[in-house]
């Protein structure tokens, strides 16, 4: 039993060798002194201070307030990208009507525009999700349309041919079988948001991790700027990891669900 | 339906709204009102040095992202070593926000281009790498022993096979990294101000210039839809072999 | 060219040496020169990779094998391969496909060009070389991977069920155009069939393997008299019993390896 731990543990170590290598080749360059702390502050005295934070300062705040915003722009374009991405796969109207939109729009960097956003909306939560969403809002629908788009035809008719009334043949073929799209795009759309909401965080602060890091800056802090660069990147991971998961449950069917 | 209703919608709200006063004038300026900045902006020749120093940034950094990524995708495609080594970090490292790197990058080289020049190819290269990578491992290996029967040097099928059959996953990692290209750019140039669009675009924000400020962004909106439009009018062409997608996810 | 093969075998392993297949398994064969031979036998039974190991794209576990009396190390301009999935180069066109064999032999493009028209016009294709590969039928595709192989005038040919993906008249006629070339060029030629019929009527000598591992079951040399006219063969009683031989050689094994996999649940 132990044994077979041992063995997953190491077998999950040479896996990701080069992962650990490079934590272990920041410690020691820190540690004896190669670069000064302060431009790379230890690995360990980085997850010592987040520690700390947590403990005796409002980190917890500034995550959740990260999280928080980053998940209601998200969840807003997956209500918003996901029906009319299919929308406009199967009504031709809408599609004339929205396509030529998003063909403009889409091209444009969202950062470029972000200052109409805060001029419209202010500095706070608002502005923030807005752009989130905006941002995470493309790949979404673009991958929703083009999965629903694609649904073979062959199988709406069988559906239709076994007595599948209108109405149902969205939620039991064209959903199920755009499903492999949606998530692809939203894990874009995820990757997106965190960047997005780090971003706006950094430009127009206040709180979240962004400002955490522009704070340090400001202050020439830098294990603090570690802190929050560490942090968002183990968020993004664990994000990325649970999505991953999730999604192969959901697509067990799917011939590619073991890839990612 | 017209196929730019849409479009021209959009274009006529932006003029009516504000000049109806249902949004404020001086914070939403009409469409014509921004137009008529931007090219006074350029006729005063106030907006050329920002655009250059942009494009400069972002044309160094996008050269060496290209020629770094699209190898190194295909090096870990070919070679087991690389690719157990860069497989793991790409992995860990794809969800983090390269952008997020930026002040770090600050502390170690200064404000100058070169920190901004670095973060951009970070955030550039990934997406190629991965783009390459995917591509060159999805290649058929009989297209490869096709061409090594009729007498193909081996070496010479990494640029006749392998690099043309990898053409369409490369070109859509490049059209991905020209707009990862661009936030990084306006990201970097927003936090470290000197010179450039985002510097025009935040620091005429922080002084209320908001006509300034509008104008910037139908730059960068018009500078994005012209990479993007400039890409497919230069790529569209060399993949009409492209077999047409029936599923749509990767 | 001679092709002769001394106990080859080939295991396959897969997924970190834990899943392998014994493909093929001690074949002793030899093709003398200007030979034709066609090999049959069940699905899965390691046919095209005993071809893959001749044409020297993967080597054998064990065992050598030897084309003109050297031993095969790498693929070469002397064996060409037709492929079962075909493998055209989907960025080039039906023409540029063909002249890739000629213009790496080192021909200019005028005479590869030539070359390859008169394999196109053989091959009935003319029509369409400007067509890139996605347009075509698989009909078509196969037929295009048949005159790329041929342009460039191989030694040797190796054919993976090169016919497999055409309708029977088109079939007939490229059987016969394939016997024209081979005739009037004396090359050898390993062809893998699942058509007992084809065999019999291309073949100097038929291999039939055994279901996985490949082994060799049977050579039955088909003597009958060249050229072998269809009309001829429907009534002759050697033919009929030529067939109707290897038929049940062939049935035995297929029988053999479906129970093969039913028991071990996976698929050939
Ligand atoms: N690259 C590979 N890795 C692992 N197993 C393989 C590989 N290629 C083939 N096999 C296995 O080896 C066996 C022989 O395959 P092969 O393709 O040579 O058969 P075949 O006789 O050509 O079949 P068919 O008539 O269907 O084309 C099969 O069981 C197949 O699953
Ligand atoms: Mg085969």
């Amino acid at each position: 039993m132990a044994k077979k731990l041992l063995a997953r543990l190491g077998a999950l170590f040479w896996r990701y060798y080069s992962v650990f290598l490079v934590l272990i080749v920041w410690e020691l360059v820190s540690r004896f002194g190669v670069v000064r702390p302060f431009l790379l502050p230890a690995f360990s005295t980085v997850v010592g201070r987040t520690w700390e934070l947590f403990l005796h300062e409002d980190l917890l705040f500034h995550t959740s307030t990260t999280l928080f915003r980053m998940f209601a722009g998200l969840s807003a374009a997956v209500v918003v990208g996901v029906p009319l991405g299919i929308w406009m796969a199967r009504f031709r109207p809408a599609r004339d009507f929205f396509e030529p939109l998003i063909g403009l729009t889409f091209p444009i960097p969202k950062v470029g525009i972000y200052p109409a956003i805060i001029i419209l909306l202010g500095m706070a939560h608002a502005s923030k999700i807005s752009w989130v969403f905006i941002d995470s809002f493309f790949p979404i629908v673009m991958a929703t349309y083009h999965g629903a788009q694609h649904v073979d035809t062959r199988l709406i008719w069988s559906a239709r041919g076994m007595g599948t009334s209108e109405g149902k043949i969205l939620r039991k073929v064209i959903l199920p079988a755009t499903l492999p799209s949606i998530l692809t795009g939203l894990r874009l759309g995820i990757i997106v948001a965190l960047i997005v909401v780090f971003l706006s965080e950094m430009i127009a602060g206040g709180d979240g991790l962004g400002w955490i890091m522009m704070h340090a800056a400001r202050l020439f802090h830098s294990v603090d700027m570690f802190v929050a660069i560490v942090l968002i990147s183990v968020l993004g991971f664990i994000i990325d990891r649970l999505f991953l998961i999730a999604r192969r449950q959901l697509l067990r069917w799917h011939a590619e669900a073991d890839l990612g | 339906m017209p196929r730019f209703l849409s479009i021209a919608l959009v274009f006529a709200l932006w003029e009516a709204l504000p000049r109806a006063g249902i949004l404020p004038a001086e914070t939403f300026p009409p469409f014509s009102t921004v137009v008529a900045t931007t090219s006074q902006l350029f006729l005063t020749g106030e907006m050329w040095p920002h655009l250059f120093s942009s494009m400069y940034r972002w044309a160094v950094a996008f050269v060496i992202s290209l020629a770094f990524g699209i190898p190194a995708g295909i090096a870990m495609a070919r070679l087991s070593a690389v690719r157990n080594f860069l497989d793991p970090i790409l992995t860990a490292t794809y969800p983090v926000p390269k952008a997020a790197l930026i002040p770090i990058i600050m502390l170690w080289l200064g404000a100058g281009d070169l920190s901004k020049i670095l973060v951009i190819i970070l955030g550039t290269s990934i997406p190629l790498v991965i783009s390459a990578f995917h591509g060159a491992q999805g290649v058929e290996k009989k297209l490869v022993w096709s061409a090594l029967a009729m007498g193909t040097d081996r070496r010479l099928a990494l640029f006749k096979v392998i690099l043309p059959a990898a053409l369409p996953d490369i070109l859509s990692g490049v059209r991905m990294a020209l707009s990862v290209s661009l936030i990084a750019l306006l990201g970097s140039e927003m936090i470290a101000r000197q010179s450039g669009l985002g510097y025009l675009l935040f620091s005429s924000l922080d002084v209320k210039a908001y006509d300034l400020s509008y104008a910037t962004m139908l730059v960068i909106a018009i500078m994005g839809f012209a990479f993007d439009w400039g890409f497919v009018a230069l790529m569209g062409r060399s993949l009409v072999w492209m077999e047409r997608e029936e599923g749509s996810d990767g | 060219m001679g092709i002769k093969a001394e106990g080859v075998s080939k295991l396959y392993e897969t997924a970190g040496k834990r899943r392998q297949v014994l493909a093929v398994d001690g074949i002793d064969l030899e093709v003398d020169e200007g030979e034709f031979v066609a090999l049959v036998g069940p699905s899965g039974c390691g046919k095209s990779t005993f071809l893959y190991m001749v044409g020297g794209f993967i080597s054998p576990s064990s065992g050598r094998i030897l084309v003109d009396g050297r031993a095969v190390t790498a693929p070469g301009t002397d064996r060409g391969i037709v492929f079962q999935e075909f493998a055209l180069f989907p960025w080039k066109t039906v023409l540029d496909n063909v002249m890739y064999g000629l213009q790496e032999k080192g021909l200019r493009r005028k005479e590869a060009e030539a070359t390859a028209r008169r394999y196109l016009e053989m091959t009935n294709l003319q029509a369409f070389e400007r067509v890139y590969p996605k347009e075509l039928s698989g009909g078509m595709k196969q037929r295009v991977a048949i005159a790329r192989t041929l342009a460039y005038d191989p030694k040797v040919l190796l054919m993976d069920e090169p016919f497999g993906a055409l309708d029977a008249q088109t079939r007939v006629i490229m059987q016969d155009e394939l016997l024209r070339v081979w005739q009037g060029t004396q090359k050898t030629v390993l062809f893998v069939t699942h058509s007992v019929e084809e065999a019999i009527h291309l073949a100097d000598r038929v291999v039939i393997f055994t279901a996985r591992p490949g082994r060799i079951k049977e050579i039955v040399p088909v003597d009958l008299p060249r050229p072998r006219s269809r009309e001829v063969e429907l009534f002759d009683r050697r033919y009929a019993e030529l067939t109707s031989r290897i038929w049940r050689a062939v049935e035995e094994e297929v029988k053999k390896s479906m129970e093969l996999r039913a028991a071990t649940g996976v698929a050939p």
